[in-house]
Formats: C-alpha cells, structure tokens, sequence
C-alpha cells in the first residue's frame, strides 16, 4: 500500500508553524525513516499523517484515497501505529494487550474469536515475547512495553505500520529484533515508516528517509542522498562523519557524531 | 486444533458462580430478619403453595422488593465505579466522580423540602443527578481526563453546598431528620412502586455494558492510542457515562447515597479476576448485588433500630478492602 503525504503544512494553535509544506512517499516494501532534533515535530508529523491530528494544509493518500474520507475501522485494519512506551497504567496481562491490537476486526458488540487469538499468539512469538505472555503490563518494563505495543500493532495485520521512536529505549539485541522485523516485515510487502533518533540505523536498514529540521524545513529522498555528512550538519547542527566499518561479513555503514556546531 | 480460551473470557465456572451466588444469597437474605421465616415457608411461598398470611405479607411486601432493591444498587454502584475507574484511568474514582451523586442528593433534598411524596423525591433526585453529570460533560469538554475529574469535583461541592443549603432552609423538626436520614442512604423505603422507576435504567445500562464489553478494555489506553484500533473512543466514553451517571442517579433516588460499594467492589473484583472487563463486569454485577445485600440484611438485623446502610458498608468494606489489598499486593487499574 502506498502512503503519501503531500504538501502537508501545521501549527498547533498558538506560535509558528511546526510542519511545512512536507511532501513524501512510502511504498509496498520500503521502510522509510523519519529523522530530526528534538522539537522539530517527528511524532507530531506521524499524528497528521494517520488523521490523529488535522493538516492545516495539505492532506494524506492511501492508495491515492485522502484518510479523511477513510471510515476509522476500515483505515485502522490497514494501518498500526507503534506509539512511544510511556509507563503503562494498565495492569492487563501482556496477552490481552497484544490481543487489544485485533480491536479493529472485532465488531462492536463481539467478542474475540480463535482466530484473533492464534494472530495474538503469532504477533507475540515473532517479537519473542512468549516468555512473558502473562507478566502484567505495569511491571514490564519500558523497552519490554515498546516490544509488547509492537507486537500489539503487528497482531491487527496492517499493510502500513508507523512507529514512533521504536528502538529509543532498546537494548542492543532487541533494538536489532525491532529493525529486523521491520524489515522482514517490509520484505513481505508492509510499508513501514518510522521515526527515529539514529541516522545510523536509518542508513542500514531504510531505503528511503525524511530529514525535518527546526522552523519547518524539510528534505526527502533516498537514504542515501539524505542521510550525508553535510545534511547532517545542517538539521541537527552536528559535525559528523559517515564510515563505515569493513568485517569478514560485508561492511556497516555508520554515523560517528564528533562535536556540536 | 485444541481451542483454547480467550485471555480474559468469562470462563464457564464463573458464569456459574456469578448467576447462582446473588440466587442463593437473596434466598438467605430473604429468611433473615427481625421475624425468621422458615426456609419451608420461603419454598413454598416461591412455588406458589398456601403460606400464612403474616409470612406471606413479611416476604412478599416488605423483603422482596428491599433484596432486590439491595442487589440492584449494589450492582449497579459496582459497575459504575468499574467503568468510572477505567474510563478515567484512575483507581480513585467512584461512582460519584463526575458529581452525579451529589447532584441526585441535592435532587431529593430539594424535594423533600418542598414536600413532595416518593415518586417525586426520586423523579427529582435522577432529573438533578444528570443535570449535574451534564454540567460536567460540558464544563469538561474536550479536555484531558484529569480536567475532567476536576471539574466533577466542583460540580459536586457545588451540589454538596446547594445541599447544606436546603438543609440550612429546612425545618428542623420534621424536614431536617428527613433529608439527613434519608442522606445517610437508607433501603427502608423500599417497595414495587420504586422499584419500577429505578431498576429499567439499572437494567438497561448495565446490559448495554456488558455488549461493549470487549470494547470497554480500550478505555484505559490514552485516547489517541484508544483511536487507533478503529472504535469511535468518544462515543464509546460518552455513551459509557450516560449509562454509569443513569444507574448512580437511579440508585441515589432510591435509596439516598450509599457510599463505598462503587469503590470496594471494583477493586476487590479486579484483584480477584484481573482487568479485562469481558470477566470484570459480570463478577462486579454478582459481588455487588451479594455485598449489598448482605450489608443491608445486617443492616436491619442486628439492632432493634436499623442502621444506615452505608455506615455500614464503610465498617465492613474498609477492613476488607485492607485485607484483600495486602494480600494481593496491592490494587492496579
């Protein structure tokens, strides 16, 4: 499924506008990533792309259909969104959590069906989360939430999966799991676009990348044309140097950030 | 395949012990009192066979219409507070939360005061309970839920102050005892004719509930979080207090403000059978109908002169509330 946003411009009510004039596109199979400093309105741009917040110009098309003329339950049985893992409140077991992601595709009045569950059981074990799917969300903590929210979005069987900051609070190996699932994910057809605070990661395993800057500038391409020494400079006001790192396996593209501006 | 049960299904034991617990303590119930009626004379009362007339007239008029009364506003408070607690993501809320309570309080003050019999008392008290949720809703529109936690708080002291004013106004021989009594929430008034008025909103929320239950496991989640699994989370939240706010101020109407169920219940059902509301509003709707009815059997049991209701279920709930908690390890949404 293809989502593209064009010529997306907001504010929120009071102050300057946040996002302007943003145009990009992600297809069948591409993983798209979203990079920028603090601030400059990564998690608000991923709101108005799903409606959950209006553009004050500008709209969103999936599969050339503007969202807004999408019924919610039809547009949200094609598109998961990963939010960031706040503290969970909730003290539902890790399984009726991920089960809550089938939320969508059950009716109103139904109740979840063996069919939901096997899609619950499938989403938890391709995150690895089989061991805890009895541990209560509020004593989990924040990287094994971020997982669980993930498996969550994958048990709703999306076409168009849209997370914020997935592997912020990761360690190592499940940052990994996250990146390679996506791109699995990706390989069998999904459309993922993701926000992150790695440039490296966008490098490796996105093949096309957003760069938002303060004041609303904006730049999207290739990965490749996008992520460079020089943009980097210029959005995040980093010196740094892109490598990359040579192994008997192949090499890895890196980001070393050296001094701030 | 073997099938394999839904986490946070109501398992068919539950079911069961749900459906028979509030049976079998109603039946009890309905033995005990300042007369004891014979367990014979209940059964053969209840298959329509020749009872005497006290028995008959002890049963029939007096105790049933009280138990029902009992179960009802139990389950109807323990479900309120459930819902309450989930839709504001706060394990504080009660029944009363958005100013229903106080509002149906003031409601029935002010119809006491002005002398209206009990149909009017309780028309006014439901009329006033949901003009105060209405005046919530609309002070707290849009915002965040704590905000809107806020603003019931005012419109309950609004109501509160609007009710120590009608008893500053009132008579102090007649009205006065009649408005504090009848505040301090009392099952005594109990008959067919209040019941008629106030179990169909009981009924009625409580089964439109127990539909959305599934849904109503989203309401926790923070409302964008909540949009996105495609259910329209304002519809659901505001038909969620309409039916909460209806079954607290039926309650209230008929019965005055019995405190402390809407948030014992809850809590304890939640420790008890976890948060999945598939599983929690059945075991809320039997615990409390049981509570209640137990509290109110002691209620008029133990002492030559009845005790109010809800002094009650504080000396009781507090402590067993306290107990459960600690043993489990204390509470969660």
């Amino acid at each position: 499924m293809t989502l593209t946003v064009q010529n997306g411009s907001f504010a929120y009510k009071k102050g300057a506008s946040l996002l302007e004039g943003i145009t990009l596109q992600a297809e069948r199979g591409d993983v798209l990533a979203i990079l920028g400093p603090n601030g400059a309105g990564k998690t608000t741009l991923l709101r108005c792309m799903l409606n959950l917040c209006r553009w004050k110009q500008g709209q969103t098309l999936l599969d050339g259909r503007d969202v807004r003329a999408i019924p919610e339950r039809m547009l949200w049985q094609t598109v998961s969104y990963v939010p960031q893992a706040k503290t969970a409140i909730s003290s539902c077991t890790v399984e009726q959590m991920v089960l809550l992601g089938r939320s969508s595709r059950i009716g109103a009045f139904s109740a979840p069906t063996q069919t939901d569950l096997q899609k619950t059981h499938d989403a938890i074990g391709r995150l690895g989360l089989c061991s805890f799917t009895d541990r209560r969300c509020c004593e989990l903590s924040g990287g094994e939430l971020q997982m669980v929210l993930i498996a969550r979005a994958l048990a709703a069987e999306p076409q168009v999966l849209i997370l914020d900051e997935p592997e912020s609070n990761l360690d190592f190996k499940n940052q990994l799991l996250v990146l390679d699932t996506m791109q699995s994910l990706a390989h069998a057809g999904l459309t993922c676009i993701f926000n992150t605070h790695y440039p490296a990661h966008a490098l490796r395993r996105a093949n096309k990348a957003l760069l938002l800057g303060r004041s609303g500038k904006s730049l999207f391409g290739s990965t490749q044309d996008v992520v460079t020494e020089e943009n980097i400079s210029d959005y995040f006001g980093v010196r740094a140097v892109i490598g990359s790192i040579e192994t008997p396996d192949g090499a890895y593209a890196d980001v070393i950030p050296v001094s701030a501006q | 395949m073997k099938k394999q049960p839904i986490p946070g299904s109501l398992r068919l034991w539950q079911l069961v012990v749900f459906l028979i617990a509030p049976v079998l303590c109603a039946l009890v119930c309905l033995c005990i009192g300042r007369m004891s009626v014979p367990a014979k004379d209940l059964v053969s009362l209840l298959l329509g066979r020749e009872v005497g007339a006290q028995a008959r007239a002890v049963l029939w008029s007096m105790r049933l219409p009280r138990v029902l009364l009992a179960a009802l506003v139990g389950a109807g408070l323990s479900v309120s507070g459930c819902v309450f607690q989930s839709l504001f993501a706060n394990p504080l809320a009660t029944p009363d939360t958005l100013g229903v309570a106080s509002g149906a309080s003031f409601g029935a003050a002010l119809a006491l005061l002005l002398g209206f019999r009990l149909i009017g008392v309780q028309l006014s008290a439901f009329g006033f309970g949901m003009l105060a949720v209405s005046l919530t809703c609309l002070s707290g529109k849009g915002s965040a839920r704590t905000t809107m936690i806020l603003s019931g708080i005012m419109m309950g002291s609004l109501f509160s102050a609007l009710v120590s004013l009608v008893k500053f106004t009132a008579d102090t021989e007649s009205q006065l005892p009649a408005i504090t009594y009848w505040l301090m929430g009392s099952l005594s008034a109990a008959g067919f004719d209040s019941l008629k008025l106030g179990a169909p909103a009981i009924a009625v929320s409580c089964g439109v509930l127990l539909l959305l239950r599934w849904k109503l496991n989203l309401l926790p989640l923070p409302g964008e979080e909540a949009r996105t699994f495609g259910t329209n989370i304002t519809r659901l939240r505001a038909v969620c207090i309409v039916c909460c706010a209806a079954m607290t101020a039926s309650c209230v109407a008929m019965c005055g403000q019995v405190g402390w169920v809407g948030l014992l219940v809850p809590h304890v059902c939640r420790l008890l059978f976890g948060n999945s509301h598939a599983r929690l509003l059945p075991a809320c709707i039997s615990c409390g109908a049981c509570f209640l009815m137990i509290v109110d059997t002691l209620a008029r049991t133990i002492s030559a002169a009845e005790i109010p209701v809800s002094i009650l279920t504080a000396i009781l709930g507090a402590p067993i509330f306290i107990t459960i908690v600690r043993r489990k390890g204390g509470w969660s949404l």
